[in-house]
């Protein structure tokens, strides 16, 4: 009976599109073809074909910056701060110690850890597998340790990297290489990907995530010049340029913050995809919302209310810049908005029409996926390991077009109105009730 | 007071108001001139004349001569840590007088010291350690030398023997500490050659086929998609690391490969292993033995104790050896030593099993006090029991006063254990019998020891 009633349904969902006029698809579908299609597929597939021609052409520069860096050898200090880390620290060690690039020292700062970090770090400074380890016995914050770490380092780069993150063996020379190739680039983020990929559900769909809005996404605003954010958890700053603003301010969103004051020196924000590096993701759904609501509550905070000097035509405005900032601020925050519109609009323009509309609108975004998954799939190194995730690609419109969309919005609304982000956890309290005093 | 200040450097004119210095050429030093002053300052402008005149006077066998004390003129701050320890301060150019205190102290100490003569070489070494311990007030520490072979160095005691690279050296101080005439603090542990008793070795990881040193060492690694495990060569192409099973590249530890282990090769004979051996080259006579073989031995910083420094002022007066020497015939040490390397001979071509012990009275000194009038029927008590249990034809001979080696021939270690337990348990009994006094039990500390006459060193018979 069910079976003939999905048939049923089948045949009348195909008759209607078949017998629906352009003009009517496109008033049905205005939200994905106006904005996602243009956006996600069309314009992501011509910077990407761009860049890999690019790089085909330039190779043999690229291998010239190879060169030059294996001959000046610049030294470079891997800061990593952190807290309750210690398992992780030994994974992350053994990686750096992996690396084809070894001129670097590698300094551990805890920030107040309460298990067996101070141990674990001790052993491996007496097996002088790290050049020093800091610790603040009372917890000042991300900010603080990395610092601490700056303030430490000997390094005319400095390589950031979350205790808990691992790279693959050529990371290190990889994210180098562009600074030999453009003396303009302040920073260099690194392609973060999920190491425990297939966990559960909840990675598996943050690994497809971080494959479509880092390593796609991050390589198309990079090569647009919009990049306004180098990963946290695997960046290389130049040394003189971070040191002129005294590293790093306040977070969460730190790594936003500082690409941004980078870019308003005027360097460039660059994204390596070749520099692979991998972080162990929040494994449960709950923990997974609270670091979203985290890191878009930052969007409010930095880009619309620390750096908003950005839209306004200072001495220090760059165009660019305010591209970035607009883009970023459009596509996240107004177009979640009109999303809620278009819904809307669908909901109270074609209620009787929506059991085939809904359909649709999923298919047209599973399909756009799927297009997209095939250009990270032609970026990838692991390629076959990753294909392996295709199979989930059907949740992923869900994923990303409603539970995220939907996070999102809800953190931007509390940030907006009641800065929420003063009172998150992940930093102590004496530092955010300073930090919203001053207003940064 | 007089001073005599030896240089040889004729412009160099020290003064000191009211007391007389008079100046002498390095060359013409000898002890009748210096038993005619109280002190002696020495010019370290050239340090090996230096430490010739400290070394000529530290071994003196006029012990008035050896223990004078001894200042040094070094404004160009030359001495080294060898002359510093054997000499007893510093003369500073135009504040000379504040040596007086020192030196007068050091004479007054050595003004306590009743007179003491022994034909025993070690005991009078012993003595002379104890006494510049005792006017000098100080602790007995080495000091660090790349020319001493042992690396470690004590230069007041090394001085007292012919040959300064004399590893009796040590013995001798671990005798004194076993004695309670020293107590000694640890400062290192070292390794020293069991041929040349040298601490400059070579500690060398070598293949157990062919004792090669020239190894390879390099990592394993397991890929894990495929298994395949071998060592990192084997992967290496360039910079990348690319399994040579199933040709993937391994891009990332922990995630693609772990390397579990490393391993070893040989470059001279092509073996591998995972567990090479331990070797020891010594730098010095060029032996090669296995590290367990090597004589690890505690550097300590001696100071004296309440019974050394009891001896270093009365001397050793108490000597079971002296006891009795003239009722059991004692080889000397020397000649000991040949009818050892006699024996070991005879073992090899004939393969008789011959023995070597030892046996010490640790608190001899005790005995000292406690024997009064009664020393000789102890001496002829102890020499009957050791007559009645061993043969005529085992030798002994005396290492200090209080240590004898005893050479059992056509013996193995084992039945030369019973019967030095039995002189042992006899001994011990005729001391408690003869010692103990109102209720109060002298217990002797009496110590054996025995090894196969081939394995014969100082350590392993101690």
């Amino acid at each position: 009976m069910k079976i003939i009633i999905f048939f049923e349904y089948g045949k009348d969902f195909f008759l209607f599109w078949k017998t629906a006029h352009f003009l009517k698809i496109f008033r049905f579908f205005w939200f994905f073809f106006v904005f996602e299609f243009v956006r996600y597929v069309v314009f992501d597939f011509v910077v990407v074909v761009f860049f890999k021609i690019k790089n085909y052409f330039k190779r043999s520069e690229y291998e010239k910056a190879r060169e030059e860096l294996f001959i000046k050898k610049p030294f470079i200090s891997v800061i990593s701060p952190g807290r309750n880390e210690g398992e992780n620290i030994l994974k992350l060690v053994k990686t750096l110690h992996e690396q084809t690039y070894r001129n670097f020292e590698i300094i551990i700062i805890d920030d107040g850890s309460d298990d067996s970090t101070p141990q674990i770090c001790r052993t491996l400074l007496k097996e002088g597998k790290i050049a020093k380890y800091l610790r603040n016995d009372i917890r000042g914050g991300k900010a603080s340790v990395a610092n601490l770490g700056l303030s430490e380092a000997k390094g005319d780069f400095i390589l950031h990297i979350d205790a808990d993150t691992s790279l693959d063996r050529d990371a290190i020379e990889k994210i180098m290489i562009p600074f030999f190739i453009d003396s303009k680039i302040g920073v260099v983020g690194g392609n973060v990907k999920v190491r425990n990929a297939t966990e559960n559900l909840c990675t598996i769909l943050q690994a497809i995530e971080y494959l479509k809005t880092i390593t796609v996404g991050r390589t198309v605003l990079s090569q647009l010049n919009t990049l306004r954010i180098a990963s946290g958890a695997f960046g290389v700053f130049r040394r003189d340029i971070i040191e002129r603003f005294g590293g790093w301010d306040v977070g969460p969103g730190m790594d936003g913050d500082i690409a941004v004051k980078i870019r308003k020196l005027g360097y460039r924000v660059y994204f390596e995809p070749k520099a692979v590096c991998f972080t162990s993701p929040p494994k449960t759904f709950k923990a997974l919302i609270k670091q979203r609501l985290r890191w878009s509550r930052s969007l409010v905070r930095f880009r619309m209310r620390k750096h908003r000097d950005i839209f306004f035509p200072t001495e220090n405005f760059y165009f660019s810049n305010f591209i970035s900032f607009t883009e970023n601020i459009f596509y996240s925050v107004v177009l979640d908005l009109k999303w809620l519109v278009y819904i809307t609009d669908m909901i109270l323009h074609f209620p009787s029409t929506l059991k085939y509309i809904l359909p649709a609108n999923y298919f047209l975004y599973l399909m756009s996926n799927l297009f997209q998954f095939f250009i990270i799939l032609w970026f990838s190194e692991r390629k076959k390991e990753e294909l392996k995730l295709i199979i989930y690609l059907p949740l992923v419109p869900i994923y990303v077009g409603i539970f995220m969309r939907l996070l999102r919005t809800y953190a931007y609304f509390q940030e907006f109105f009641f800065k929420t982000s003063y009172q998150d956890p992940w930093n102590p309290g004496k530092v955010s009730k300073k930090a919203k005093e001053i207003g940064i | 007071m007089r001073f005599i200040f030896i240089t040889d450097d004729i412009s160099l004119k020290i003064y000191c108001e009211g007391q007389k210095i008079e100046i002498i050429n390095p060359e013409k030093v000898n002890t009748e001139i210096l038993t005619n002053y109280e002190a002696v300052i020495l010019d370290t402008g050239n340090i090996q004349i230096a430490k010739n005149v400290l070394r000529e006077i530290r071994e003196s066998e006029k012990e008035e001569v050896a223990l004078k004390p001894v200042l040094i003129f070094d404004p160009q701050e030359m001495a080294d840590e060898e002359i510093i320890s054997v000499s007893d301060g510093k003369v500073i150019p135009g504040k000379i007088e504040e040596i007086i205190p020192l030196t007068e102290n050091i004479l007054k100490l050595y003004s306590k010291l009743s007179e003491f003569k022994t034909e025993n070489y070690e005991t009078n070494i012993m003595v002379r350690i104890l006494r510049f311990l005792y006017t000098r007030q100080k602790k007995l520490s080495p000091v660090i030398s790349t020319f001493s072979k042992f690396g470690y160095f004590y230069p007041i005691v090394a001085y007292q023997f012919q040959e300064i690279q004399d590893f009796r050296v040590y013995e001798i101080l671990a005798r004194m500490e076993s004695e309670n005439l020293l107590s000694g603090t640890f400062l290192d542990r070292i390794h020293f050659c069991n041929k040349c008793h040298s601490g400059f070795m070579n500690f060398r990881e070598i293949c157990p086929n062919c004792r090669s040193s020239y190894l390879k060492v390099e990592d394993l690694i397991h890929h894990f998609p495929c298994g395949a495990v071998y060592p990192q060569s084997k992967f290496l192409v360039g910079e990348q690391l690319i399994c040579p099973k199933c040709n993937k590249i391994l891009r990332h530890i922990g995630m693609d490969y772990e390397k579990p282990s490393s391993i070893f090769e040989c470059r001279s004979c092509g073996a591998t292993f995972q567990e090479p051996s331990v070797e020891v080259f010594c730098l010095y006579c060029r032996s090669k033995f296995p590290v367990e073989e090597s004589i690890i031995w505690d550097i300590k910083i001696y100071e004296l104790t309440p019974g050394g420094e009891n001896c270093a002022i009365h001397g050793l007066r108490f000597s079971i050896a002296d006891l009795l020497k003239d009722k059991l015939e004692f080889v000397e040490y020397g000649l000991f030593k040949k009818f050892i390397s006699l024996e070991k001979e005879r073992k090899k071509r004939y393969g008789n099993e011959s023995s070597i012990g030892s046996f010490q009275i640790k608190n001899f000194q005790d005995i000292y006090i406690l024997i009064g009038e009664r020393k000789n029927e102890l001496a002829i008590e102890i020499a009957e029991i050791i007559k009645g249990i061993l043969r005529k034809s085992d030798l002994i001979s005396v290492l200090n006063e209080s240590t004898f080696l005893i050479l059992l021939t056509e013996t193995p270690p084992e039945k030369a254990k019973i019967a030095l337990e039995r002189v042992k348990t006899e001994i011990d009994n005729v001391l408690k019998n003869n010692l103990t006094f109102q209720g109060k039990e002298f217990i002797p500390q009496i110590s054996i020891n025995v090894a196969p006459v081939d394995n014969f060193s100082l350590n392993t018979i101690f």
